[in-house]
């Protein structure tokens, strides 16, 4: 199975990002990880990435109560500048809420894949893996 | 069950050097969690509690310690941040933590 080039992970929980930078190390199915604490530092490095020409993430794992800018303000932003992205980027809410408001809101969303329920485990991070490297 | 070890052991493919790290750092969350909960309680400061009392949850959810993981979800679902069920409750996961605490301390003392 081909390498994706980045998973970016958009979320303020430290534990959460550590435990699953760790876990997708150990998978080795990414070249790179990005991390970001909140939906502002993550649009702007995707801004940053178009204009320098330089390799976006191929998977966005977005957290939805954020500082700054949460999950959807971040989409709200994304859809701004979807037009100039070079690549497919799947984005996925990653939520411990359990709230069937948010669940909705992100399946009924364009640029939600889906709606990943925290903690992620191997084979949902494989899953979503696959779907790109099979269809890219 | 305060931490479903075999659980997370699973989750992690028996990495008990990254359980460690992992319990360190929660360890340390955990420390700083009760006084900034009481400091925006203080504060009135509605959106801070919830956020705060989510990402407990969360971290709670991601390192399996079940009971704490519980009472956020529950203490989550409150309205009314002065009523004496969501101080009761915030008193029992003050409980919880200092539990936590101790048993990642213990724990440590093993490892070294």
């Amino acid at each position: 199975m081909r390498k994706l080039d980045c998973i970016c992970i958009v979320d303020d929980d430290e534990i959460y990002t550590f435990l699953l930078k760790k876990t997708l190390k150990k998978m080795d199915i990414c070249n790179d990880i990005s991390i970001y604490i909140n939906g502002q530092e993550a649009i702007e490095s995707i801004n940053q990435l178009i204009d320098s020409n330089q390799t976006l993430p191929d998977i966005i794992l977005l957290d939805i109560n954020m500082p700054l800018l949460d999950g959807w303000e971040f989409l709200g932003e994304y859809e701004k500048i979807k037009d100039k992205l070079k690549k497919q980027i799947d984005i996925y809410i990653a939520s411990s809420s359990i709230s069937t408001g948010d669940i909705n809101k992100a399946k009924g969303h364009n640029e939600v894949v889906d709606f990943l329920v925290k903690p992620i485990n191997v084979d949902t991070l494989l899953k979503i893996s696959t779907r790109i490297t099979e269809t890219g | 069950m305060h931490f479903d070890y075999n659980k997370l052991m699973e989750r992690l493919d028996n990495d008990v050097e990254l359980i460690d790290q992992l319990l360190l750092l929660t360890k340390e969350y955990l420390i700083d969690f009760i006084p900034k909960l009481e400091s925006l309680i203080t504060e009135n400061n509605i959106i801070g509690i919830k956020s705060h009392i989510h990402k407990m949850k969360g971290t709670a959810l991601s390192v399996c310690f079940d009971i704490i993981a519980k009472q956020t979800a529950e203490l989550e679902l409150s309205d009314n941040y002065t009523d004496e069920k969501f101080h009761d409750l915030k008193s029992k996961i003050s409980v919880e933590a200092i539990y936590l605490i101790n048993m990642i301390n213990e724990k440590s003392k093993v490892v070294n």
